[in-house]
């Protein structure tokens, strides 16, 4: 029954696992055989391909192979429910890892208290007949067939490889509809090219570097999460951009954070405008990441308060060992973009720690000798 | 100011205008220096904007001071009372006008001449003051020294046609 959560509490998916529905506000009553019924009290539930995930103070997944009987319950003056039959049953071997066996009560009864039951009984309707998690997890493990030997052979291997690649991703970018229904196969092919560690054509790398930011099959949409479109926005984004964060020394401009987290959605772009609500509520929802706008104006993630200064202090440092750096050498020496190097040399002479130079070779921050001789 | 300013001129950042305010008054204080113990040496008693281009420019760092830091300089420096402006050009303190005035009066008591009248122009470029560390100073310098003197009761200057005199006490 209990299930996995990110760092932000959202369900961590099954592979091929995606989430079609989102419901905040539901009731749930578990009622067990020859026993007395148990108030679970509120949940936030999503309804995935494979499961009925309920997150509240105690979280638990049903999955959807177990659910029979499903029907729409309540309506004129009374709340708007929906109740199943829990039954359950074998499931397939991969599935055990994720869904152990727990004592299951014999019916469930969900109260709307904030409607939108009838889409949500649809849903669950539709994704039961679908029996996603009887569907095998396609692993590509193509037979390579090796006509003749030696290099003749490697290159005939390669060719059909490249070839299949091209037709994948052909495909794939013929548009954005097609796009977002080939996202799973694409984000396939990449973690099979992250595989592929040995390799050290620096071409395959790039496409591995480019493939692996690509990537997750169910990211928030207006349609799965309704009204709770933007909290889940931006707890998918928190969890979605601590791995770039931590990348780039802890801090990244707002606009770089949109691109890649846009990329990484394929089809399904959100808009500036849903990043930036998204972004406001990182506090109130207690996510670890910050937005900061720093003394040029510029808005940027930041991952913990302290990132900023830290930056700062450890330029500084660099500073008095070579002398002086820009805003460029800074962001190459130290894996940070130029704005946010920029923005943390220019917070440093605002402390009168460093000063400038104006050349024709551009700005270079020197130690400040003025202040500090 | 105990400062070695020749480290400074070899520095780059010492010719960009610092947007720091605290900096840049440290820098600008700095500068002074360096135009003062140049005016000194040179003995650049009126000057110009481009008097100092010997000093303000450093062609080894390819660094130069912008107009618009020689601007803030200058007027940094009218504002210290280490320069005074009269029409385009300025008079360069590079001792203070109290200074001169003590060297002066100490000549003029030293040589007996309190009580007696002494024009401008003979004081400092007369046979008799050769040897003063003031002889050579320009007569409208003088005159802003000699003011200071007057203002402490010590020397009156009154005109005598187009030129002026002035009398110790």
């Amino acid at each position: 029954m209990e299930v996995k959560l990110t760092e932000s509490s959202r369900p961590v998916l099954i592979p091929n696992e995606v989430i079609i529905k989102e419901q905040s506000k539901v009731e749930v009553l578990f009622e067990y055989f020859l026993c007395s019924d148990s108030k679970q009290g509120e949940y936030y539930c999503y309804l995935t391909s494979h499961r009925l995930v309920c997150v509240s103070k105690k979280n638990f997944a049903i999955p959807l192979a177990y659910i029979e009987g499903q029907k729409a319950a309540g309506g004129f003056l009374r709340t708007h429910r929906i109740e199943f039959n829990v039954r359950i049953k074998a499931l397939p071997q991969y599935l055990h890892e994720y869904m152990p066996q727990a004592l299951m009560p014999s019916m469930i009864s969900m109260k709307f208290t904030v409607g939108g039951r009838d889409e949500f009984l649809t849903q669950i309707d539709t994704a039961c007949r679908a029996e996603s998690w009887n569907k095998p997890i396609i692993v590509e493990q193509k037979q390579i067939k090796v006509e003749g030997y030696g290099i003749g052979g490697i290159k005939q291997a390669l060719k059909e490889d490249t070839h299949d690649r091209n037709q994948t991703l052909s495909a794939g970018f013929k548009d954005l509809k097609s796009l977002s229904d080939k996202s799973r196969e694409l984000k396939n092919l990449a973690s099979k090219l992250k595989q592929m560690d040995e390799s050290k054509d620096p071409e395959l790398q790039e496409i591995k570097a480019t493939m692996a930011s690509m990537g997750f099959t169910s990211g928030v949409t207006k349609e799965t999460a309704g009204k709770n479109y933007i909290p889940q926005l931006a707890r998918e984004l928190c969890d979605f951009i601590k791995e770039p964060l931590q990348n780039n020394g802890g801090l990244l401009p707002l606009l770089d954070a949109y691109c890649i987290y846009n990329r990484a959605r394929g089809g399904s772009v959100i808009s500036p405008s849903d990043m930036a609500q998204a972004c406001e509520l990182f506090e109130s929802l207690s996510l670890p990441i910050k937005i900061r706008v720093l003394a040029g104006g510029t808005k940027a993630l930041s991952l913990g308060g302290q990132a900023v200064e830290n930056l700062t202090r450890s330029l500084i440092e660099k500073i008095r060992e070579v002398g002086h750096l820009s805003s460029k050498e800074a962001a190459e020496i130290f894996k940070i973009s130029t704005t946010i190097a920029l923005e943390c040399l220019l917070l440093g002479e605002n402390q009168g720690q460093l000063c400038r130079d104006q050349g024709l070779q551009g700005l270079h921050f020197y130690y400040n000798l003025f202040l500090r001789n | 100011m105990d400062v070695p300013l020749a480290k400074f001129l070899t520095w780059p950042p010492f010719y960009t205008l610092q947007p720091n305010l605290d900096t840049q008054n440290q820098q600008l204080a700095l500068w002074s220096q360096v135009i003062l113990d140049y005016a000194k040496n040179n003995k650049i008693y009126i000057a110009t904007m481009e008097s100092f281009d010997g000093i303000t420019r450093n062609n080894e760092l390819n660094r130069f001071l912008s107009e618009e830091l020689k601007d803030i300089l200058f007027k940094y420096m009218k504002k210290q009372k280490f320069i005074i402006a009269e029409g385009l050009s300025m008079l360069v303190f590079w001792q203070k006008p109290e200074t001169w005035a003590e060297m002066i009066y100490r000549w003029a008591s030293n040589s007996g001449r309190i009580g007696t009248v002494e024009t401008v122009e003979g004081l400092v470029s007369g046979d008799e003051t050769t040897s003063e560390e003031f002889y050579g100073m320009p007569v409208n310098y003088a005159i802003e020294v000699l003011k200071t003197l007057q203002k402490s009761k010590k020397a009156e200057m009154f005109a005598v046609g187009d030129s002026y005199a002035v009398k110790f006490f």
